[in-house]
């Protein structure tokens, strides 16, 4: 440990990432354009990063370190949100910026790396620190991550002024496409990286609104009592999206809703929801409650798979006027493709907090609009005082209590109770009790990817997965996988702009419940 | 006179307001926000030119807002009128809204107010009164008012510090948080002269450090320049000898520069009137944006810190040593 920095006041400074060096691989790709360096130039904007603050990109392709500056340049004025392009912090921020191209299985590309990292140590004092960014296809990952071991870049030598510096190693997703593969993932990650080095991003954890969840239900007295089998009668989860493939069709061919949302976004919000309480917000603490939580999903037998999810596509329809084509229809999709587009699934968490209650996910696309949400419905009133003062009221007149927590677009919580009508009468009406996070408050939060990005270039892997995690989620769809490729569906089975196929409403019929609409 | 207004009929105009609210908003519904008071008092005269200021504040500090409008006189006299303001975010067809209450008093009937006010307080949430009007602290007939806060938070730029200022600010300390806008304007600069010291290279060198100058502008030293002595005073070790240098005359007094130096050690800022800066630390040279910060930018900081700013209170015991 050297001196503590005497400047520091963390009443008004936020977390301060320290001197090191970024390395992205994949750096000419959408993701690196669209996010991660429109996140860090917003990060630099604010102030976030060191001066010395370097960032080497990596592709393929043959360019000077001004050409992708350049190149840089016109991602951020494209994809930078609900902020200003600044000349001068570009200027400041593009000067860190550097580009080596070079094939990821070359074992030279791996030494350039290295003669580049001590390069930008001495002259932008980056205190041998560097955080390695696998923004590539999967199946570059393994050999990069050798070239990276083979090279002895996952390790630093000890400095005079910086006696332990740091190497990490940061993976998207997909962790694998099923149980087997990511396990052979993280065999190749563990052979050179230790596990603390390692984090596996998964967005959605990074979402502003899925951490309030966290601080909604831990940081309140009054809902906790509440968040158990005795209170809560079913939890629905959904991320339903608007738009189609858009291009992306072959990719999407071979994951799948249930592949590309459920077994890593949704069950991470499902473990969010359902976790117990750590014994502290840190990094081991609250992964323990997620993972614990996640390998108490209950794993489905294959005869009870047709029961409990459900697979959908959708077909072509004529939305306001558009036509729109079906999932078959798309550029790089099989016109027998048996590809889910959608994908529901029922899932119980077998510990005595949960035991019984029916957690519903569903995600998919071309459905109704775009909303992220999760509602926790509520048992009704034990005993019906008001029903013989309602006459003719139904079901839906005596609404249980719904608590609401919206991710996205418009992020808050809302809940629903009931409260009498005006009148002389005693007619219960629902009604909603609303917060909205970012609107009320009127502040700007920031993005997933620069919430991700400071706690990996600061070493808090909080909102990161761990492998425990990602197998365990594996293990929680494998079988409706399995059962799913041994069967062949009569594609397509719902129409875009619906809320999917009829057999999801089934599902919940079974239980007597019915799909809410966001 | 106190009984010239009633809080009663204010607070029942304010359940009308909602009402009225509620009925225009054709179904979708007002969402109504409040997360403390903020009293703000101003002077009369250039009150309406605030209206904005206080919009874009409630956006992110929803309030029950009450502006206390003093206007010179010896006669006591007190006026009121309640009003929303409301906004729709974008991509939303339900309209948020916030109370404000405005009040308009003589210097003379300045010992009334507190009454009133506090029977406006929105209940059970923090209290939080900006004076805009140089001095207050001091004046006795005001003390009753700043006991209703929990943070008084008031503006020194473009007054000369005077120790009887200071020790009332300090006097102030005890029982309630206290602010000065002045020490806000500091953030930027303190936090990148903190940035640059995370870096192992330059923090294992600090001991070398000599000097501290601070230079400034203007006929008298801004309180800004003497927080930041007072900081780099308590942060910096005793060695380190710390001058405030002035270097020219400027209608306005302004902090320009600050510079550490010492050994093998150089760090400089130094921000232009036209807000252009340059930050250099040894051989390392960088253009970090110092824009001139607004009141509703200031504001929101001072609003999110709701604890005790121990920096502050550090800097202002110096700053009170170097007055003196």
């Amino acid at each position: 440990m050297g001196p503590n920095n005497p400047f520091h006041d963390p009443l008004r400074f936020e977390r301060q990432v320290k001197p090191c060096s970024l390395v992205i691989f994949g750096a000419n790709g959408d993701l690196t354009k669209r996010k991660l360096i429109p996140a860090l130039y917003r990060l630099a904007f604010e102030r976030r990063l060191p001066s010395g603050f370097s960032i080497i990109g990596n592709s393929r392709t043959e360019m000077s370190d001004d050409a992708y500056r350049e190149k840089m340049r016109q991602s951020v004025i494209q994809f930078l949100e609900e902020s200003p392009f600044d000349e001068s912090v570009w200027r400041d921020f593009a000067a860190g910026l550097f580009y080596i191209s070079g094939d990821l299985r070359d074992p030279n590309l791996y030494s350039r790396l290295a003669a580049k990292l001590a390069e930008l140590d001495q002259t932008r004092l980056t205190g041998s620190n560097a955080l390695f960014y696998l923004s590539t296809q999967p199946s570059h990952y393994a050999p990069v991550i050798e070239g990276l071991g083979a090279a002895g870049l996952q390790h630093a030598a000890p400095t005079a002024t910086n006696p332990s510096p740091w190497r990490r190693l940061v993976v998207e997703k997909p962790f694998g496409h099923d149980l087997a593969s990511s396990r052979e993932l993280d065999t190749a990650v563990h052979r050179v990286f230790h596990e603390d080095a390692v984090y596996r991003i998964d967005h959605y954890l990074g979402k502003e609104t899925v951490q309030n969840i966290l601080a909604f239900r831990f940081g309140n007295g009054i809902f906790e009592p509440l968040w158990d089998r005795r209170y809560v009668n079913h939890v629905q989860i959904t991320a339903a999206e608007s738009i189609g493939v858009e291009g992306r069709g072959g990719y999407y061919e071979e994951a799948g809703a249930l592949r590309d949302m459920i077994q890593n976004h949704l069950l991470q919000i499902l473990a969010t929801v359902a976790m117990e309480p750590p014994a502290l917000f840190e990094a081991t603490a609250v992964r323990d409650e997620r993972a614990k939580l996640l390998r108490s999903i209950r794993i489905l037998k294959p005869g009870e798979v047709p029961t409990h999810a459900v697979k959908g596509q959708y077909g072509p329809a004529d939305v306001g006027g558009q036509s729109l084509p079906g999932f078959r229809q798309e550029q790089g999709v099989s016109p027998n493709s048996q590809t889910d587009t959608y994908a529901a699934v029922t899932f119980f968490i077998d510990n005595w907090r949960w035991a019984g209650v029916p957690f519903y996910v569903r995600s998919g696309k071309r459905l109704a609009k775009r909303v992220t949400d999760i509602a926790i419905s509520f048992n009704p009133a034990p005993h019906r005082v008001f029903a013989d003062s309602a006459p003719g009221a139904g079901p839906a007149d005596l609404a249980p209590n719904l608590l609401i927590l919206r991710v996205q677009p418009e992020e808050g919580i809302s809940l629903r109770f009931l409260s009498k009508q005006p009148g002389s009468g005693m007619q219960l009406r629902p009604v909603s009790m609303d917060f909205k996070y970012g609107s009320s408050f009127g502040m700007r939060s920031p993005t997933a990817y620069e919430t991700l990005l400071v706690d990996a270039l600061t070493g808090d892997a909080t909102l990161y997965s761990r492998q425990d995690m990602v197998e365990a989620s594996w293990q929680a769809v494998h079988p409706i996988l399995e059962v799913w490729n041994n069967t062949t569906f009569d594609f397509p089975n719902y129409a875009s702009g619906s809320w999917g196929p009829a057999s999801s409403d089934d599902m919940l019929a079974l239980r007597g419940h019915t799909w809410r609409v966001p | 006179m106190a009984s010239a207004i009633r809080p009663e009929r204010i607070l029942k105009e304010l359940d009308q307001l909602w009402v009225s609210l509620g009925q225009q908003s054709e179904g979708t519904g007002v969402l109504r926000a409040c997360a403390l008071t903020l009293i703000v008092i101003t002077p009369d005269e250039g009150a309406d030119a605030l209206g904005e200021t206080l919009a874009k504040l409630m956006r992110e500090h929803p309030s029950r807002l009450v502006v206390l409008r003093v206007r010179p006189g010896s006669e006591a006299s007190l006026t009121e009128r309640v009003l929303a303001q409301c906004w729709m975010p974008f991509g939303s067809r339900q309209q948020i809204c916030c109370e404000q209450i405005e009040i308009t008093t003589t210097e003379a009937g300045l010992k009334d107010v507190p009454a009133v006010v506090r029977a406006l307080e929105a209940p059970d949430l923090p209290v939080v009164i900006w004076t805009r009007i140089h001095g207050l602290l001091l004046r006795t007939e005001c003390a009753p008012l700043l006991q209703l806060a929990d943070k008084v938070i008031v503006d020194s730029q473009g007054y000369p510090h005077t120790r009887e200022k200071l020790a009332a600010i300090r006097a102030t300390l005890p029982a309630r948080l206290v602010a000065d806008l002045e020490w806000t304007r500091l953030t930027r600069w303190r936090h990148m002269l903190s940035q640059e010291f995370d870096n192992p290279a330059h923090l294992s060198r600090l001991h070398e450090l000599q000097t501290a100058t601070i230079g400034y502008d203007g006929s008298f030293v801004p309180m800004r320049a003497l927080y930041l002595a007072g900081w780099l005073r308590s942060t910096l070790p005793p060695h380190v000898a710390i001058t405030l240098e002035r270097s020219g005359d400027a209608p306005t007094p302004r902090l320009h520069t600050v510079t550490l130096d010492g050994g093998s050690l150089h760090f400089h800022i130094n921000v232009e009137p036209t807000r252009a800066s340059e930050m250099r630390i040894c051989s390392q040279q960088a253009h970090p944006p110092m824009p001139a910060l607004n009141d509703d930018e200031l504001m929101r900081e001072e609003l999110g810190v709701t604890s005790r700013d121990a920096a502050f209170e550090a800097s202002l015991a110096y700053a009170e040593e170097i007055a003196a």
